[in-house]
């Protein structure tokens, strides 16, 4: 039952998606959301291991964990009917520490591990619909993830992790007017990283430093993200946005494309949650 | 619009919308945060169970977990002295009780590993068949299966071939569902000959019901072992299906051919065991 309703959500928002394809773009809204702007983001980053391998499948610990300072640099693009958004993130390199569940790291040589993760996304997006004080738009979002992972054991053994992923996937907005100074936003984005258009590398070294393995993989991963940002206008058409993401990445990795478990060397069950601070330039 | 709708109704609606939107994230993974563990430690092994008062069954007691601490940390020398590889990271066994296993990690009759992590999860089943396994450990409530995926994941490399992964498994395990993998391939050769594996059909995974599965891979692998050296089988276990072939007969300077009608010999030479009494 819990499952049928999920996919029953799920549907619901891509039917919403892909039938605003087919409807008469609207204008773009007035005011300012349309300005290129810089953020100063903060992530919290946390890879689960795989508790439960059976759909639906269930994250827990070991899990790892770091937090990393972030920017980005968004560019926009206003068209006649709609809007084209390219953002670039980048984070500084971070130290990884595991805990066992009740917070200890029994797992890590926490300065040999690190984590890197940079972000290339483009949406495209349209209005949906508008009414009184709500604001719907719809997005075809498609970029890139680049993710580094060290991975260093206790015996000084390690396995390295690097993959870049290409994604497409739908995106809803809903902006709220609340005051003539003050909107509110609300989103839910859903990327779909197939095996074919994405490729990881995993190394892996014994205690002496000998590669013991490498081997290529193929992700099959599902990312959503949800969030809440809250915008005060400024003065010139400038905007200060506040907000969180809650970013969810669910999947595994193959030696060959697959959409089914076959040979398993990676697996992603991260969540990573992002507050930042946005303001136009 | 204002007239219409207060600041109050307008972010009411607003954290309706938010809230259904964030219900969307978890259609395929949810998340277990339980942090309820009593942790008991020695020089390799940290073993993670359920507090004695947990609500839901039967949790170890200290004794027991005691017992298998020390077993898992039995195991973990045996393994690394037979595979003739070190390996000094601590294991993390996250055992649950016996009512939750199947919803929290997918089964309660095992459990499955996480070598990238260095853990598996297991179920803690407090009644189980009188055993005594290759080693002379008597009742053991965790056998060395999973460990054995740990650790050779983590020296040999991720494998190739399920023949490596559960061959490896079973071998050093020695036993499946409380019974000797030995006893269980002589009891299929006598009366279920249908079940006794070959190694193509191993390499190719042609059955994969475990109770057959596993003992004919554990036994594969142990003659392998005993008869070409523990060093050419590790070579092999990172390897596809499509490589292992050619790369054994270079090692070995033996067809797979011949090796496997060497093993067929094997197989038939196995004495029965008088303490059988499977029904596998």
């Amino acid at each position: 039952m819990v499952l049928f309703r999920r996919v029953l959500v799920f549907t619901i928002l891509l039917t919403i998606h892909a039938g605003s394809f087919f409807s008469v773009a609207q204008d773009l809204p007035a005011g300012n959301p349309f300005l290129p702007d810089i953020s100063a983001e903060f992530w919290m980053y946390r890879s689960f291991s795989q508790q439960k391998a059976t759909f639906p499948m269930k994250a827990g610990y070991p899990a790892l964990k770091t937090t990393l300072p972030a920017l980005g640099f968004r560019w926009v693009f206003p068209a006649e009917k709609s809007v084209h958004f390219l953002k670039i993130s980048v984070s500084l390199p971070g130290r990884l520490v595991s805990d066992n569940g009740t917070g200890n790291d029994y797992l890590t040589l926490k300065n040999r591990t690190g984590y890197f993760r940079t972000g290339l996304d483009y949406a495209l997006d349209k209005s949906l619909f508008r009414w009184k004080f709500v604001e719907a738009r719809h997005q075809l979002q498609s970029g890139l993830l680049y993710e580094s992972r060290i991975l260093a054991y206790h015996s000084g053994a390690m396995e390295i992790t690097r993959d870049i992923q290409a994604y497409l996937g739908p995106g809803l907005h809903a902006r709220f007017h609340l005051t003539p100074g003050w909107q509110a936003e609300t989103f839910f984005d859903a990327r779909f990283y197939l095996p074919w258009l994405n490729y990881g590398y995993l190394e892996s070294f014994d205690e002496e430093k000998t590669e013991v393995y490498t081997s290529g993989y193929r992700g099959f991963y599902y990312h959503t993200l949800t969030g809440v940002a809250f915008t005060r206008n400024l003065a010139e058409k400038r905007a200060l946005t506040a907000g969180f993401t809650q970013n969810h990445l669910v999947g595994f990795a193959n030696t060959e494309p697959l959409f089914y478990l076959s040979h398993l060397v990676h697996f992603k069950l991260d969540r990573m949650c992002c507050f930042f601070i946005r303001v136009t330039i | 619009m204002k007239n219409h709708f207060s600041i109050k109704h307008r972010f009411i609606l607003f954290l309706v919308i938010t809230v259904f939107l964030g219900s969307c994230t978890e259609f395929f993974a949810d998340i277990d945060l339980q942090d309820d563990w009593v942790v008991y430690t020695s020089d390799n092994i940290v073993l993670h169970t359920r507090p004695t008062d947990y609500p839901v069954t039967l949790s170890p007691t200290p004794e027991q977990a005691e017992g298998i601490l020390a077993n898992q940390q039995f195991y973990y020398r045996i393994i690394q002295d037979s595979i003739e590889k070190s390996f000094s990271d601590r294991v993390l066994i996250y055992l649950y009780n016996l009512e939750e296993a199947k919803e929290l990690i997918g089964t309660d009759g095992g459990g499955h590993a996480i070598p990238k992590m260095n853990g598996f999860y297991y179920t803690f089943i407090p009644a189980l068949a009188g055993y005594t396994d290759q080693y002379g450990v008597v009742n053991p409530f965790l056998g060395a299966h999973e460990l054995v995926h740990v650790i050779t994941h983590r020296v040999l490399g991720y494998p190739g071939t399920k023949l490596m992964s559960e061959g490896y498994a079973n071998w050093l395990d020695g036993g499946y569902a409380r019974h000797d993998i030995e006893d269980i391939v002589v009891y299929y050769r006598d009366h279920e000959p249908d079940k006794v594996l070959t190694p193509d059909d191993l390499l190719e995974e042609s059955i994969s019901d475990e109770d057959i599965f596993y003992p004919n891979s554990g036994i594969l692998i142990r003659y392998l072992v005993h008869r070409y050296g523990v060093g050419v089988v590790n070579t092999l276990f990172p390897l596809p299906p499509e490589t292992l072939k050619n790369r054994f007969e270079n090692l070995t300077g033996c067809t797979w051919e011949d090796m496997s009608s060497h093993y067929a010999d094997y197989i038939d030479d196995l004495q029965e065991s008088a303490s059988l009494s499977p029904s596998p």
